[in-house]
């Protein structure tokens, strides 16, 4: 990876950004497996309102989950932006929602701020915190968070 | 070494000891089995115990090393024939090996263990018959591994490097931490053979020396990958058919491998039964030890392979089975003497494959299970009636050991009887999707057989679809399909209470539709709402959804009529004992599904098994057949479901039923008419009724009906005088009558269980409750009869000789009417409870019968049962055979055809019955005198 920036304490690492609602969010790539526009949803009647079905991902069967239910908004409504994000998250890969995906952009680590309070207030541990790119500001999602509260919506 | 590499060093240490006590264990028994003394097995068996013992001394582990060295010197005094091997010290052998066992499973706490009575025991037995083999042995070398480079001077010269490690991934690197010469073998001392990896000699070869050992998770992802590639082959295919330049050779080519290398990895999973099979030797040897039996183990088919999932699973059961065949089956050898058995009892353990399955069968040649006795536990335990049990047959009776609630040891014995029952076995099984099957002959023994799957990865299921997602059902729970065509659905699905039955063959079976047991939203309201039931919107199902404005909708549809224009599908499946229906909007395929998990967010969805994907790429999930049952049987439904069963009880009781009209002749007074009795009903305005000659007529459409009031005959009150007024109208002497009533009330469904007493006057039968008010059951033929002064109907034709005529009805009330009016007609009557009472009596008087009227629903032996049979016997080809019902229907009148019924009528509907009755003997009468003349 090449350095880009004059400081030693220069954590650079590359995240894909993306809109999920109202928020901008972020994702390390070093835990997403790969962005697809897989959307042959079955749903699964029963399961958790955040849960938006199964896809089958190469003989794999993988859980999607709304992104925007998990941030308290309303469900997202697929159109030709929305992407599956795919992420493995404890041995298992689970698909993210995102209503679309902007840009891989270099994130200094070390830059990342803590989660502004309004933001903590109401989404609690769905952030790791918050790094500004350009006009905007992005969260960081942390996904041990938002996906290892198995059955809250 | 650090700690961590030491603590894995244990458990590759720990893995391998278990396996080679695993073999020993089976050699030994062969070892006691055998006249002379086999030395392959003994010195595989030495082999083994060595390496524990090294292995443990190398971990410090002393006691486990104590134990084994005392082991290693009795087998010792063996290989020098010093010692024979008798049952006294193989016993003590394989209990030792056991206490290693133990140990090793808790090793940190082995040092605590107690193992001197073990030893001194070993050493008994070892010294009784010669002076112990050279002791050196005990940590002679503490810091090598396994002691597999120890160049040792035993004499016996054992070859100390079991090849079968040198295969085994860990193996290999536990042996890299160890020295160089790890590979190097010492020579084999004289009476030690080299194990030869190309053939397994023994029947226990653990041929670990063809195999190494892969991750299960390697495998499933194989699998996974090359369930892919199939489907991509497929497509492959497809496309190259719709375009013909393409490479049609390579594409075939592709075809070939996919299928190969599907098979292949299938195989991966695939394990030999004999795994299983094995550990039967010692627990049938100890247990014929413990009871006091002697019993010759025989072993078929170790070789036949299953699916690893099954062969792990299969074990509890099979126990279950060769315990009860030994305990209950197998007699005591004195027993088996004084009735010219062979002292010694038979056990077969076997395996085969046949037609894409696998059976195992366990067979005794011990006492076989006498059905006397469970058919007297049936009973004690309230698991059959009397009259369940007559009809059944004997292998049905035997069968009823699965049974839950069942036990046939007549106390709890050590052995088999703890509390489990064979219908654990039985459940343990249909969970792999297996069928155990049970044939036993008193005296000569029992044999039991399961039908398994090959594999549960695979497992073939019937596609459904609802609501335009598709859904697999297991073909393992599923008993039979339904198609119900439009016509006949309000007849065969009812709704009682909130459950919706379906009637299957006179039972009923609670339904649930596949879209309330999943609860999936409502939102195609469009598209078939008229194949629907409407009732099953109001099931308890509904009820615990939200009620939607879809669901509001749904109700004030224009189309909501409770006609169904279309058939309606449903699957039976079986949860256990409890069957139910599922009702899907389509049956699809039916066709051989690989499962998959659900991820952790959908773990709580209990009604799903997992889920596939189809031919096409799409998803399909897999229904939990047993949970969405247990659903239904939740206190949710408690309720609803015990009004269904109530409701199943009364309609499996239709025998005692009828369905009646209701009506009303005062405003307080409430009165039955028979419906089957009932031509029409005819609705008239006061001023048509023209009273002529004391008589009062209706005259409507240009005719006139006389018109009867139940005042005149039955001491009611009189015909509330209003404006209008009903006619019930039926047939009494060749011509129509009205009986005039105020008001129409219902149509019930009612018991028969009349009084007759209390009302007894003409023009009535009796009495009945009806929501609690006290009902006057008319008899209209009575009251027709009275009114215009007429006698009770006798054949126009008086008999010049007495007719008998047989009555088969078990509800009294019907049979008594039965009896009475044939009687009253003239005729000797003779009557029987049900069809099987009726077929002796028949028998009893097969010149005197003359006709046969009989009742279709009854125990024991129904209508068309017992008219078949009579049917088969030469005499009665010719008897006219007359059934009479209280509900007619299509599918029942052809059935009677089938069987040889002359005819079907109405219950009640006198005139109509002695008509025909009269009717058929007179061409009796006509065919007699022909073929005499």
């Amino acid at each position: 990876m090449n350095q880009t920036g004059p400081s030693n304490s220069f954590v650079p690492a590359q995240a894909a950004v993306f809109r999920v609602g109202r928020y901008v969010c972020g994702l390390f790539i070093s835990s997403i497996q790969e962005i697809n526009k897989n959307l042959t949803l079955t749903p699964v009647h029963e399961a958790p309102d955040y849960v938006r079905g199964i896809i089958n991902l190469r003989g794999n069967i993988v859980t999607v989950i709304d992104l925007r239910r998990k941030l308290g908004l309303a469900p997202t409504t697929i159109e030709t932006g929305t992407r599956n994000v795919i992420v493995k998250h404890d041995r298992e890969m689970v698909g993210l929602l995102v209503d679309s995906v902007d840009d891989i952009v270099e994130i200094d680590r070390a830059s990342v701020l803590p989660t502004p309070a309004h933001l903590a207030k109401e989404l609690g541990d769905a952030f790791e915190g918050v790094v500004p790119l350009g006009s905007e500001i992005v969260a960081i999602l942390q996904l041990r968070h938002l996906l290892n509260d198995v059955g809250s919506g | 070494m650090n700690d961590n590499e030491d603590a894995e060093l244990l458990q590759v240490f720990l893995e391998e000891a278990r396996e080679h006590l695993d073999g020993i264990e089976g050699d030994l028994l062969q070892l006691e089995l055998q006249d002379d003394l086999d030395l392959e097995i003994l010195n595989k068996i030495f082999r083994g115990v060595h390496s524990v013992k090294g292995g443990a001394g190398f971990f410090g582990l002393d006691a486990i090393k104590g134990l084994s060295h005392a082991m290693e010197n009795v087998l010792g005094a063996m290989r020098k024939g010093q010692l024979r091997a008798t049952p006294d010290s193989i016993g003590a052998l394989l209990r030792s090996a056991d206490a290693l066992v133990q140990m090793m499973d808790n090793p940190s706490e082995s040092a605590e263990r107690d193992i001197s009575g073990f030893v001194s025991e070993l050493e008994r037995i070892a010294s009784g018959l010669g002076p112990a083999p050279s002791p050196a042995l005990i940590g002679q070398a503490p810091s090598a591994m396994t002691a597999v480079s120890s160049p040792t001077p035993a004499p016996t010269g054992a070859a100390e490097l079991p090849l079968s490690n040198t295969r085994d991934g860990r193996a290999l690197n536990l042996q890299a931490n160890s020295t160089s010469s790890a590979f190097e073998e010492t020579s084999p001392g004289p009476p030690a053979a080299k194990p030869n990896p190309a053939t397994p000699t023994t029947a226990n070869g653990t041929s670990t020396e063809s195999s190494i050992r892969v991750h299960i998770g390697i495998l499933d992802r194989l699998m996974s990958l090359a369930g892919e590639l199939v489907l991509t082959r497929n497509q492959l295919i497809q496309s190259h058919e719709a375009d013909s330049t393409s490479n049609a050779e390579a594409t075939q080519r592709i075809d070939h491998i996919t299928t190969e290398l599907q098979d292949a990895i299938m195989s991966t999973r695939m394990q030999s039964i004999g795994v299983v099979f094995q550990k039967f030797r010692r627990v049938v040897r100890d247990l014929a030890n413990t009871l006091g039996k002697e019993v010759e183990l025989t072993i078929e088919g170790e070789e036949v392979e299953l699916d690893r999932s099954i062969v792990e699973a299969i074990g509890d059961p099979l126990t279950h089975l060769v315990r009860n065949s030994l305990d209950h089956g197998i007699e005591r050898p004195s027993i088996r003497e004084s009735q010219n058995k062979p002292r010694c009892g038979k056990l077969r353990l076997s395996a085969l494959h046949k037609a894409g399955q696998v059976i195992i069968e366990i067979a005794d040649d011990g006492a076989g299970i006498d059905p006397a006795k469970v058919k007297a536990k049936a009973l004690e335990k309230g698991l059959c009636s009397k009259e369940q049990l007559l009809a059944m047959s004997e292998s049905a009776i035997i069968k009823l050991i699965f049974r839950p609630g069942f036990s046939t040891a007549p106390e709890v014995t050590e052995v088999s009887g703890r509390g489990v029952g064979m219908d654990v076995v039985h459940s343990n099984l249909s969970r792999l999707g297996g069928v155990v099957d049970v044939q036993s002959n008193v005296g000569s023994g029992t044999l039991m057989r399961i039908k398994l799957p090959l594999t549960l990865a695979i497992i073939p299921c019937l596609l459904v679809g609802e609501e335009g997602e598709s859904f697999a059902i297991p073909q393992a729970s599923l008993v039979e399909l339904h198609r119900i065509p439009a016509r006949e659905v309000k007849h065969r699905i009812k709704k009682f209470g909130d459950v919706l039955v379906l009637r299957v063959r006179g039972e009923l079976v609670p339904l649930i539709r596949l879209r309330n047991a999943l609860r999936m939203p409502m939102n195609t309201y469009s598209t078939d709402n008229d194949d629907r039931l409407e009732d099953e919107r109001e099931t308890g199902y509904d009820r615990r959804q939200e009620p939607s404005t879809a669901v509001e909708n749904r109700r004030d549809a224009p189309d909501r009529r409770g006609s169904h224009r279309s058939a309606v599908n449903v699957a039976v499946v079986a949860a256990g004992d409890f069957r139910y229906g599922i009702m899907v909007e389509a049956l699809q395929d039916s066709l051989e599904i690989v499962v998959k998990p659900l991820g952790r967010h959908l773990r709580h969805c209990d009604s799903y098994a997992g889920a596939t994907i189809l031919g096409d790429g799409r998803l399909a999930l897999i229904l939990d057949v047993a949970a969405i049952g247990r659903r239904l049987q939740s206190a949710d439904n408690n309720e609803a479901l015990a009004t269904a069963k109530l409701a199943a009880q009364r309609v499996t009781d239709s025998r005692d039923r009828m369905t009646l009209m209701l009506v009303e002749n005062s405003g307080h007074e409430l009165m039955a008419v028979p419906l089957g009795l009932i031509e029409r009903i005819e609705q008239f305005t006061r001023s048509a009724i023209q009273q002529v000659g004391g008589k009062r007529t209706l005259t409507y459409r240009g005719r006139s009906l006389p018109l009867l009031a139940i005042e005149d005959v039955v001491g009611v009150a009189p015909c509330r005088e209003g404006a209008r007024g009903y006619a019930v109208v039926y047939r009494c002497h060749e011509r129509e009558v009205g009986l005039v009533v105020s008001d129409l009330i219902d149509i019930i469904d009612s018991a028969t269980d009349l009084d007759e007493l209390t009302h007894r006057q003409p023009g009535v039968f009796g009495s009945l409750l009806v929501d609690g008010k006290v009902t006057l059951l008319l008899d209209i033929h009575a009251i027709a009869r009275n009114s215009f002064g007429l006698p009770a109907p006798t054949p126009p034709e008086a008999a010049k000789r007495t007719r008998t005529i047989l009555v088969v009805e078990d509800s009294q009330f019907f049979r008594e009417r039965l009896v009475e009016f044939n009687r009253d007609a003239g005729y000797a009557v003779v009557a029987a409870m049900d069809g099987i009472n009726g077929l002796e009596l028949l028998d009893q008087h097969a010149e005197e019968i003359d006709l046969v009227i009989t009742d279709i629903e009854m125990p024991r032996l129904d209508g068309f049962e017992f008219t078949r049979r009579l049917r088969q016997d030469q005499r009665f080809r010719d008897l006219p055979v007359i059934a009479v019902t209280s509900l007619m229907g299509e599918e029942a009148e052809q059935r009677g055809q089938q069987v040889g019924l002359t005819e079907y009528l109405v219950k009640l509907d006198r005139e109509r019955i002695l008509e025909r009755i009269s009717y058929h003997l007179h061409q009796r009468d006509e065919k007699r005198q022909w073929s005499a003349a």
